[in-house]
């Protein structure tokens, strides 16, 4: 109790602390007299694919790189209420390409692949190479709060549709104990890496939540943060290879224009 | 404020990356192999045949049952201590459960045999291993005039994948004296890393396999054929597998990472060969296919059947087998013989529609008599130190993924040398 008491003042605090008059509402804001408002993002999209939390066979990971990708969406506000109006909902549309690059150093990995009818299951230890890119749409419906004549935070669930998924990588400088730990050992050098591919094992759609800071530099222009963490995990279900479930998280800076 | 706001959008991003980049303790390990062991004896070149496994050995993962060879059957080891290396954090427990004192003489005398248990550091994993030492059975064998080294391959016996459903490969057993003079008593073949690539094949679907009652007597023989390796096969770009039958080992560790390293060939002997005559039938593939799975038009895959004679010692003394790499071309060679092929000019091998290698479809007994280099060296010959390799390969450029392979999704019809009734004629 004592917990949601200190939130709640916290809150009350922070929107005092950022008080204005309505004037000043009216003034930096753009909705139109029935509080609609639209918006066009274009940001820059950096993120990863990642196991959470990280697994403890997971031990380093040596190299990341985000392939720098991009969005571009609108989003259509309506805000409720009289006055200020600092509350209202927001539906979008996104379009994304992004991806990235990730070495680690794992160690008794489990995983198991099945092809053709063939299988091959054990415990890796060594270095892997992945390469995600995904290029799809997403949709999120937010809750919209103006937590100040110029800051708005949007959060809010949102769904994912892929146009175009990549997963695939290599593995290497390692070894493969077939089956169980036990098992024959199979050694795998950096000239000849075993290479993978699970593009089509991902999921065409995933849901997660969206949070959105947005700032108004100008009435019209604003600059903005997005966080899209994936809650349902890449890979379908009876996906076996990789033990631990792998979540999409990437997050978007950019510029925001407003119309009226 | 613009300061403000990126920084405090770069604090979310950063408390997402923590997250991710938080790595968790370091699991204790799941292996427990003895992987390396050294038997201490002061006169181990003058006692143990280290042709078969020398005295500080490297053990492969999927051996547990290690055993040395006297030089001679009448040989003797009595006591020495071993010492056994196992993964990091496993322990070594003797047969009653108690830790073994590493490094402790054991006695080995009367081919006792001793066993060890082997717990993986975090205590989920076992292994149990036995090591001892074992005279050479040096029977009639002893005796150049009263010799057998005769093979029908007529018995090969099965290893499985899967017993229930009937997956594995066949494995031909060295016969009469030649199984004490062939490494582990067995003829070793390409079938264990083709295993890893298809795991759900039958008997008769792997590159070595047995051709019942196809023999020029009516007999069992052998059949190697050249295989498409599937989807798992491509992973790893080595699309086919040639049918392989030769003496010597076969490291599946190595299959993957240095294909050419993992077959190593040849076992000592005491007596010079002079000939070996074998019966070969031969039907060629359709396509024959580069190792990227493009086909080269206008060439003809070749069968290859070699046999080569090398010293087994290099100048510092130590024991050394030849390789896929040079079990041709080592200047360790002493003798060779070998199916007739085309060459270059500048002497490499060269791809053709018109091979002279004089095998068909038609069941016919080669003979093929060693070309020596130089003369053997009697005193080397009979401390064993040269070795013999008999090797097949049902392509020629196998060993580089070049042939024509038979493919069940392309249709495609590969190369199939047969073998049988072989002898090795050797010098009185």
């Amino acid at each position: 109790m004592r917990k949601y008491f200190l939130f709640f003042t916290f809150c009350f605090l922070f929107t005092n602390a950022f008080a204005a008059d309505l004037e000043t509402y009216e003034k930096w804001g753009t909705h139109n007299k029935n509080g609609v408002q639209v918006r066009f993002n274009l940001g820059y999209a950096v993120g990863g694919t990642t196991p959470l939390p990280l697994p403890a066979e997971m031990r380093e990971i040596n190299r990341f790189s985000p392939y720098g990708g991009g969005n571009l969406g609108v989003e259509c506000s309506k805000m409720f209420g009289t006055g200020k109006k600092r509350w209202g909902l927001a539906a979008g549309a996104h379009g994304f390409v992004h991806g990235m690059m990730t070495g680690a150093r794992v160690k008794g990995y489990k995983m198991g692949i099945e092809q053709d009818g063939n299988s091959m299951a054990g415990y890796f230890t060594g270095m892997n190479e992945t390469n995600v890119r995904l290029c799809g749409m997403t949709l999120p419906l937010k809750a919209v709060w103006r937590a100040s004549s110029r800051w708005t935070i949007e959060a809010g669930p949102y769904l994912q549709f892929f146009l175009k998924k990549e997963f695939e990588g290599n593995v290497h400088d390692g070894y493969l104990r077939v089956n169980d730990p036990t098992g024959e050992k199979i050694s795998m050098g950096s000239d000849n890496p075993a290479t993978f591919d699970f593009s089509k094992d991902m999921r065409d759609a995933n849901w997660g939540v969206a949070i959105n800071f947005d700032w108004k530099a100008t009435r019209h222009f604003s600059l903005y943060g997005n966080l899209d963490w994936g809650f349902s995990p890449v890979f379908r279900s009876d996906f076996q290879t990789i033990a631990f479930p792998m979540y999409s998280i990437y997050a978007n800076v950019g510029v925001a224009y407003s119309l009226f | 404020m613009v300061l403000h706001s990126s920084k405090s959008l770069l604090g979310i991003i950063s408390a997402a990356a923590l997250t991710a980049s938080c790595v968790a303790e370091e699991p204790l390990n799941k292996e427990c192999d003895i992987e390396r062991a050294v038997l201490h004896l002061s006169n181990a070149s003058e006692v143990l045949d280290e042709s078969v496994k020398q005295a500080d050995c490297s053990i492969a993962s999927t051996e547990t049952d290690i055993f040395w060879k006297t030089l001679t059957p009448t040989s003797v080891v009595g006591e020495a201590a071993l010492t056994l290396y196992a993964t990091p954090g496993a322990r070594i427990l003797n047969a009653d459960g108690s830790p073994y004192a590493n490094g402790s003489t054991l006695h080995f005398g009367d081919e006792q045999r001793h066993n060890f248990r082997v717990v993986s550091e975090d205590g989920q994993w076992e292994r149990l291993y036995t090591f001892s030492i074992v005279k050479p059975k040096g029977s009639a064998a002893d005796e150049a005039d009263t010799y057998s080294f005769k093979s029908n391959f007529n018995d090969p016996h099965m290893v499985w994948a899967n017993e229930s459903k009937g997956t594995g490969y066949y494995e031909w057993p060295a016969e009469g004296d030649l199984s004490d003079i062939w490494m582990d008593g067995v003829w070793k073949n390409g079938n264990p890393g083709f295993k890893l690539s298809k795991s759900s094949a039958m008997p008769e679907e792997y590159p070595s396999t047995l051709a019942v009652g196809a023999g020029p007597d009516g007999s069992n023989c052998v059949k190697l054929e050249t295989m498409s390796t599937g989807s798992f096969g491509a992973m790893v770009k080595m699309p086919i597998a040639a049918g392989s039958f030769f003496n010597g080992e076969f490291d599946t560790s190595n299959a993957t990472k240095a294909p050419l390293k993992a077959t190593r060939f040849g076992s000592s002997m005491k007596y010079k060969p002079v000939s070996v005559n074998v019966w070969l039938r031969f039907e060629p593939g359709d396509v024959f296919c580069d190792e990227k799975g493009k086909e080269v038009p206008d060439v003809v895959d070749e069968p290859d059947f070699y046999v080569v004679v090398y010293r087994n010692t290099d100048a510092e003394g130590n024991k050394i087998m030849l390789q896929g790499d040079n079990v041709l071309t080592s200047p360790q060679i002493v003798g060779i013989a070998r199916l007739p092929h085309r060459l270059n000019a500048d002497g490499s091998n060269q791809m053709t529609n018109d091979p002279i290698h004089g095998v068909t479809a038609e069941w016919k007994e080669f003979t093929f008599n060693i070309d020596y280099r130089e003369p053997l060296d009697p005193e080397v010959l009979a401390a064993k130190g040269y070795s013999i390799v008999i090797g097949a390969s049902s392509s020629w450029f196998g060993a580089t993924f070049k042939g024509a392979c038979t493919d069940p999704k392309k249709g495609t019809q590969g190369n199939r040398l047969y073998l049988d009734n072989m002898s090795i004629n050797v010098e009185n």
